[in-house]
């Protein structure tokens, strides 16, 4: 089958193609070289007037997990019905985080969090995604044996081999570490962790677990830079902890994760100012660093974090008052805490100042991508709205007059006068997310790469645009067309694939005798897990290891 | 059928996967970590796969088309069983959307009070690991564990077997009416503080007070085993790890208010030293429907789909009351991991999917009998604490179809409803 989608303007930032007038021919799900004049195309969309990008890519969504469920439970069904920016509210099922996704142009969704013990259900929860790829990056740093590893002053060469063995046991594509072992060190009742402070048991500081791990994905050859969510999420002040984690892997890649909760000074009289700036200008000079926002919207939401120290301690602003947080299976933990976050709260519209101040501050839009950390800043749902509020000044300046008076009075806000183009929204929703993550053949337009690709109809008001993709492929299939679903696919799973010495395995079969309730040879995802039913598919990817 | 060594065990909500079994003719001896589920789980010889339609032997082809019928002709049909997999969880949650049915896992009551809770005070939870690793205290209610979990003891009450316990036993306190089961254990030091069920939540709430240092009404206070609680509120302040344990069933009518009693206990408990609860909820795989089902409909079950909606009724939807009364009018059993757990005759249609036919003493409309998950085919089943999942595996050839293989040819006898979503 060849489909010709012709004369669409094309932004296609990994080919550099800036709104360009062209295109694109589409072969058995791939996209193909202009077959030349003789090509018959199957099927034609006259695409003049039209925007095309490829299929967008979102790195950082809690779309899977046991947490989720917890936060599905937590919520009530009248409280969803309420929620601002979404037919589904912040915890959808699986099948509405697919539709919803496919209905803005998105095509891949990745899970950052994931529980390597419940790798298993993860996968499987995620499989019930309809139209998504899907992937997720397997948490490490809170973990007893690795803890017990850099306790017992372990060379990086065994860590290296752990971090492997454990990509390929829960079929991750990358490595979180969240709260560098403060999560393990609050299970045994501690309840601050700063990079440079100690776990209680294991004498291991926060820095040591962010050097080692970084240092592995590295040498490994892992694309995708160690996604760190450090110390301190959420408290006035925890600005020097964040620039101080941006310093402490010595130049290896790192990526930031929901940076905005970790851009918090104590200026002013309320103890809680932004720190925006000198983080921007902390990216701004240093290549190695990366970063997701993490914006904040107003309206009812569910925080769902591993991250169970901060979580814990931020359960009396539940709303509704109900909270859970657990401790979970010598690997690490979840705090679920719902949360509305409020216009007229000083402290919440800062929240929202922050982020859109990182958006605008950082210079380079390859390093930094498009996230509100749904749900916890808010739904994915929001993403039209962030998208307008990053291309429209007097919206923006708008929105923004209408919150906190002493808010509006703590930000520079209405004095920053970028607005993104189309070409910037571009990177920052797929070809950054996609060229982090390793993917070469998603988030870009080239010959060769899949066929996910997003059709928008340009208007004024840009959240009308990017809320309802006029046509969306996946894999060549048309599955959107004017928002709606018009046919359904299934998308595959990503993963990396790195090499290790099989030796770990006694170290680890001497541990889960110990440690677990399971036995080792129980514990990796079986390929069928993830493809029995038919529909998911597995794609490994290569590392970059050079040796 | 051959020999397996640490096999999955699919039988209870603790997911033991230390099992080694001896092929043993049809079926398997449990020669390592056996106990009374697990022997008789996988003693069990496979049945004949033979179908029937009403008593007669018919082609499953047959029996799917009957079940068919059924289902076309039924204005509200009932789902229930549903102690299967995470594939027939999937297969059952499609049935029930193209058949416009209501859905309650055969522990949907049970269940049910655990999530009522969770709505109302959330909670502070741990994992069996965790538990046993870390808890120097275990407080057991509602069951004596075995009961439930028949080897809790053993794998994770044993304090010797904690990774953080350096070797000490574990103190294990019972409270309500189930004595200690086995007491021989050097691992564990029982207790029982023995009051009947109904008074089980006034004794929580008096060692509620006790541990917050609140008065108590003296009267209330008589009829309470106050001293023996006293003693372990103090006990319980001095300990930096502990564990509230409950067997979700045995809780009594109220159940959801005693749960989030203990939910909110274990909450205040973490304000200075650190404690965790933990249902011993997953048996008859109740926790693998509820994860399946929270992330298809948002909800952990006790619902029903009108179109494209799904309506969430937990007090209004239970299969025994609505096949009972007619409410319902055909009955959906799905089994495979139901042990003796088999329904009863109901007033209405019935179209049963059982791993256990013989043992069903009655005549359904349409019965199928089905493998068993982690024997008869692979698949996934969740463990009590919802985090950990087994890879069941196929152990032995059958011609027994996986419940979701005959759902799936159900599903595609049936017309879509009008607006549906897959
Ligand atoms: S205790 Fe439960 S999981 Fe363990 S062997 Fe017995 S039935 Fe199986």
């Amino acid at each position: 089958m060849l489909t010709l989608l012709r004369g669409g303007t094309v932004y296609d930032p990994i080919q550099g193609i800036k709104g360009e007038t062209r295109d694109i021919w589409i072969r058995d799900g791939r996209i193909v070289a202009d077959p030349g004049a003789d090509a018959r195309p199957d099927e034609t969309h006259d695409l003049s007037g039209k925007v095309v990008m490829a299929g967008g890519v979102d790195m950082h969504t809690h779309v899977g997990g046991g947490k989720v469920n917890i936060a599905r439970t937590l919520l009530p069904p009248e409280l969803r019905a309420e929620a601002e920016d979404s037919l589904r509210g912040p915890v959808p099922t699986a099948w509405e985080t697919g539709i919803e996704y496919a209905r803005m142009g998105y095509t891949a969704v990745f899970e950052p969090a994931l529980l390597p013990v419940n790798a298993r259900l993860a996968h499987q929860e995620m499989g019930d995604i309809p139209i998504m790829d899907k992937g997720a990056f397997a948490m490490l740093g809170n973990d007893d044996f690795l803890l017990k590893l850099l306790a017992a002053d372990a060379p990086q060469a065994q860590i290296n081999d752990y971090v492997s063995w454990i990509l390929r046991a829960t079929r991750s594509m990358a490595i979180k570490v969240v709260n560098p072992g403060g999560i393990n060190a609050f299970k045994f009742n501690q309840r601050k962790m700063d990079l440079d402070e100690t776990n209680p048991h294991y004498g291991v500081t926060a820095r040591r677990i962010l050097e080692t791990l970084s240092a592995a994905v590295q040498e490994l050859g892992v694309p995708k830079p160690l996604h760190v969510h450090t110390c301190n999420l959420g408290i006035p002040g925890n600005v020097d902890t964040t620039l101080a984690t941006m310093a402490a892997t010595g130049g290896i890649p790192v990526h930031l994760t929901h940076l905005q909760f970790h851009s918090y000074g104590t200026e002013g009289d309320m103890g809680f100012s932004s720190a925006a700036a000198p983080i921007a200008e902390y990216i701004n000079s240093h290549d190695n660093i990366s970063v997701d926002v993490g914006q904040v919207m107003f309206g009812q939401t569910c925080t769902i974090s591993a991250d169970t120290m901060l979580q814990y301690a931020a359960h009396q602003h539940a709303n509704p008052k109900r909270w859970l947080a657990a401790d979970l299976e010598c690997e690490a933990g979840c705090g679920v805490v719902p949360f509305k976050y409020r216009d007229k709260s000083f402290v919440n519209a800062l929240q929202w100042s922050i982020g859109l101040e990182l958006f605008l501050a950082v210079n380079d839009p390859w390093r930094v991508v498009l996230t509100t950390d749904h749900p916890n800043g808010a739904s994915f749902t929001s993403y039209p709205h962030l998208i307008r509020l990053l291309m429209d000044r007097s919206f923006r300046n708008d929105r923004l007059s209408s919150l906190h008076v002493e808010a509006q009075a703590s930000t520079h806000l209405a004095s920053m006068e970028r607005e993104y183009d189309l070409y910037e929204i571009a990177i920052v929703t797929r070809a950054a997310p996609a060229r982090l993550l390793g993917l070469t053949e998603r988030g870009n337009l080239a010959p060769g790469s899949a066929a996910d690709i997003a059709v928008y109809t340009p208007g004024d008001d840009w959240e009308a645009v990017f809320r309802d993709a006029s046509l969306v492929f996946k894999d060549g299939k048309l599955v959107v067309r004017d928002g709606k679903l018009v046919d359904i696919s299934w998308g595959v799973t990503h993963w990396m694939e790195t090499e290790h010495d099989a030796g770990i395995e006694t170290a680890l079969d001497e541990h889960f005798r110990k440690h677990y309730a399971m036995s080792l040879s129980n514990y990796p995802v079986r390929d069928d897990d993830i493809e029995a039913d038919g529909r998911g598919k597995l794609v490994a990817h290569a590392c970059r290891r050079e040796r | 059928m051959e020999n397996a060594r640490d096999v999955p065990c699919p039988f209870c909500g603790l997911g033991c996967d230390d099992l080694a079994l001896r092929a043993d003719g049809p079926a398997f001896a449990v020669e390592q970590g056996a106990c009374p589920r697990s022997a008789t789980g996988f003693g069990r010889a496979a049945p004949s796969a033979q179908a029937y339609i009403a008593g007669n032997p018919v082609e499953l082809p047959q029996a799917v088309d009957q079940a068919v019928t059924l289902l076309r002709a039924a204005r509200l049909p009932m789902v229930t069983g549903l102690a299967t997999d995470v594939a027939g969880s999937r297969s059952a949650l499609r049935l029930a959307q193209r058949a416009q049915a209501a859905m309650d896992h055969l522990h949907g009551s049970s269940g049910f009070q655990g999530v009522l809770a969770m709505q109302s005070s959330g909670g502070m939870s741990t994992t069996l690991s965790e538990l046993r690793n870390r808890a120097q205290m275990v407080l057991l209610l509602g069951s004596n564990g075995s009961d439930v979990a028949p080897r809790l003891a053993e794998r994770f009450l044993d304090g010797r077997g904690g990774a953080f316990l350096d070797g000490r036993p574990r103190d294990v306190i019972l409270i309500g009416p189930h004595a200690p089961a086995e007491t021989d254990n050097a691992g564990i030091r029982w207790q029982h503080i023995a009051c009947d069920t109904e008074t089980v939540p006034y004794a929580i709430a008096a060692l509620r007070c006790l541990l917050e240092e609140r008065a108590l009404d003296e009267r209330a206070a008589n009829e309470l085993p106050l001293t023996e609680l006293a003693e372990l509120a103090e006990r319980m302040r001095a300990i930096d790890y502990g564990a509230v344990v409950w067997g979700p069933s045995g809780l009594g009518a109220d159940g959801d208010l005693l749960v989030e009693a203990l939910q909110t206990l274990v909450q205040s408990l973490n304000a200075e030293k650190r404690w965790g609860g933990l249902a011993l909820a997953g048996n008859e795989s109740a926790t693998t429907f509820e994860e399946v089902c929270l992330w298809s409909t948002g909800y952990a079950g006790r619902l029903r789909y009108r179109g494209d909606q799904v309506l969430y009724e937990p007090r209004l939807i239970d299969a025994k009351r609505m096949l009972a009364s007619g409410e319902s009018d055909c009955m959906v059993w799905i089994g495979g991991l139901e042990g003796d757990h088999l329904p009863g005759r109901p007033g209405v249609p019935a179209i049963v999917l059982t791993s256990n036919p013989e043992a069903l003493d009655w005549q359904p409309d349409v019965l199928i009998p089905i493998g068993v998950p982690g024997i008869d085919h692979a698949g996934t089943s969740v463990r009590s604490d919802h985090v950990v999942s087994l890879p069941l595996r196929k152990l032995r050839d059958s011609d027994l179809p996986a419940a979701a293989d005959v759902l799936d040819r159900i599903i595609a006898g049936l017309p879509v409803p009008e607006t549906t979503s897959c």
